[in-house]
């Protein structure tokens, strides 16, 4: 080992490359896969939420709130009768094209939060859907793994964002022939050359796309990630951190007079209005926020939307709930408005439905790059390795953690569907057995590719074929998605994606099994 | 072979932790000398976690393809102690 030859650089680097990518592989595909799927979270979220499939709210689609939009006035008094008293919170967050339904939300003295979702035509409140949706499952599975012990899913997800850029810049350094691959792809030749060129292709096209969705979900935690930096400028400790918080990020507490009382909440509307008229440039609020309600420091925050725009801008007003006063304003310094456009940058939550599109495709480029990558490692290395139980697994994890994985995530949805309303087993309500049957399939998935070894492929693949074509059959059967015309164009979307992945799925065996490959 | 794949996985596990002790002690650093140069607060603080990513790249590039265990730990070992001294200079009393 202490004779190691000086190789240069850029060898050493191809095994890193390597290495890195057989250890964090299998994770970076859970990742990505999970990142891609929430592109397009809202919209499988009505999918998985019939009763929200509601209209799209009227008018200009560049605003979060259009005009005829419910008046808050109107929805005061219903949160004020929901809401249990001596709340820290409540909020209101106007329907938008992607989320058709208002969402009244509050937190609890003892730090409880709610949501309901209410028709943004009627007020009436909509029955709990009985799930997390994707913005419930996939969304928190992307950044954190379901792992919330520690943060320790979030640690592993910055781990494997940081094995990305440097799976990228090594992939890039070692490749000679950066303009050629551009236009190499050779399906008909044998499955470890055309996986190597898919993996080239995709790499090469993607990269700018792969190398800033990475850097940016990595920013948007850097308070997770570098927990101490700010400790040489604020000291340590909760308080210290509280504060790094307040400043960056905005935190504004009214302070009320010894001898004031509680007084009725002011209008609302016209606070929105004020706020309006301050942003100007048509800018909307997206959300109200009715901090400490019934007491005699109530306030109310407002915020701008950020749907017209890349950046998550920080923009808030605060008005006194009895008075309607102006209070206090803020705004995100240079530095946080850096941080705000990276993480606009990869959440998304501005409409375009065009560039969301190209964030999907391309989010499943990175997956196809990432499977790729394994699948190449897999074929090259399994003539040279002894069979044994330690490659069987890990065959059977690389198998799991894809195409496992994707039959997994389209069972979540089976379940969806299949579960009735209000379905109760083991103490599990019906959002934690659908979460349940996710898991449970996984590890089927790995169980049956351990026990299969290399047709597992092949099966998986004929599993995800059915599995996408029944979770669309599904829709269609137990909801009113092919019977009502208003229906949302994101069912039918989440439709067509589904049937696309069952005819790649049958593609992908077809060929496996012509190959003799995978018999 | 086993000890050469242990050699490497102590090599990658240094690689990766000590990289991390490094830039997470040379952000701290940063974050206090712009700070003492007059950026505000929490500007500098965002400003020197924002580019310990890429400085963690640079970092994990280097020390995943160094060859010699004793050189990498010498190297990062030498850095930590710069910035963690630069770090302890320009934090506030």
């Amino acid at each position: 080992m202490n004779a190691a030859p000086a190789k240069p650089w850029r060898q050493r680097l191809g095994a890193v490359h390597t290495w890195v990518g057989i250890v964090l592989g299998a994770l970076l595909f859970v990742i990505f896969w999970m990142g891609t799927l929430s592109v397009f979270d809202r919209e499988i979220d009505r999918w998985m939420m019939p009763a929200t499939r509601l209209a799209s709210p009227a008018g200009p689609t560049r605003l979060a709130a259009p005009a005829g939009a419910p008046h808050l006035d109107a929805i005061a008094p219903l949160a004020q009768a929901l809401v249990p008293a001596g709340a820290r919170q409540w909020r209101i967050d106007w329907a938008t094209p992607r989320t058709p339904v208002l969402r009244l939300s509050w937190q609890t003295q003892d730090g409880q939060r709610e949501l309901r979702y209410l028709d943004p035509a009627t007020l009436a409140i909509i029955a709990d859907p009985g799930t997390l949706g994707a913005s419930g499952f996939f969304f928190p599975f992307h950044y954190g793994l379901m792992i919330s012990w520690n943060d320790l899913g979030k640690w592993l997800v910055g781990l494997a964002g940081m094995a990305m850029l440097v799976l990228l810049v090594s992939g890039v350094v070692i490749h000679r022939k950066l303009f050629a691959d551009f236009f190499t792809f050779r399906p008909r030749k044998r499955l470890p050359r055309s996986s190597l060129d898919l993996h080239n292709v995709t790499g090469v096209l993607g990269l700018p796309f792969h190398f800033l969705i990475t850097l940016s979900g990595l920013v948007i935690f850097w308070a997770i990630y570098f927990p101490q930096a700010h400790e040489g400028v604020y000291g340590s400790g909760a308080q210290a951190k509280a504060a790094v918080q307040a400043d960056g990020y905005g935190r504004y507490r009214a302070k009320a007079a010894p001898d004031a009382a509680p007084r009725p909440l002011a209008s609302l509307d016209a606070m929105a209005d004020q706020a309006r008229a301050h942003w100007g440039d048509g800018a909307e609020p997206y959300f109200v926020r009715i901090w400490k309600p019934g007491q005699a420091d109530s306030y109310v925050e407002l915020r701008r939307s950020y749907a017209s725009e890349v950046s998550m801008n920080l923009d808030q007003l605060y008005f006194d709930a009895g008075t309607g006063r102006f209070l206090h304003q803020f705004n995100a310094a240079p530095a946080m408005a850096v941080q705000r456009f990276f993480s606009g940058l990869h959440f998304i939550q501005f409409e375009h439905p065009l560039l969301r599109w190209l964030y999907f495709g391309l989010g499943l480029s990175g997956c196809v790059l990432i499977a790729t990558g394994l699948v190449f490692w897999l074929a090259a290395r399994r003539k040279a390795t002894a069979p044994g139980w330690r490659w069987r697994l890990v065959e059977a994890l690389c198998t799991a953690s894809t195409a496992g994985l994707i039959a997994a995530t389209l069972g979540f949805l089976c379940a969806n569907r299949l579960l009735p309303q209000g379905a109760q087993w083991g103490g599990s309500d019906r959002a934690a057995l659908e979460v349940l049957a996710f898991f449970g399939l996984w590890a089927l998935a790995l169980a049956h590719a351990l026990r299969r070894g290399l047709p597992a492929w092949r099966e998986q693949a004929w599993a995800i074929a059915a599995l996408a074509m029944a979770a669309a059959l599904l829709n269609a059967a137990t909801t009113d998605a092919y019977t009502r015309l208003a229906t949302p164009w994101a069912v039918w979307g989440v439709d067509a994606v589904l049937l696309a992945i069952a005819a790649t799925a049958v593609h992908a065996a077809r060929r496996l099994q012509a190959r003799g490959l995978a018999a | 072979m086993q000890h050469l794949a242990l050699a490497a996985g102590l090599r990658a596990l240094v690689a990766v932790g000590g990289g991390y002790a490094l830039v997470a002690l040379a952000v701290n650093a940063l974050a206090a000398l712009l700070a003492r140069a007059g950026q505000a607060p929490s500007e500098a603080v965002v400003t020197a976690a924002m580019l310990g990513f890429p400085a963690y790249l640079g970092v994990l590039l280097w020390a995943l393809a160094c060859p010699r265990l004793a050189r990498l730990a010498a190297w990062l070992g030498l850095g930590c102690l710069v910035f963690g001294l630069l770090a302890w200079l320009g934090a506030k009393a």
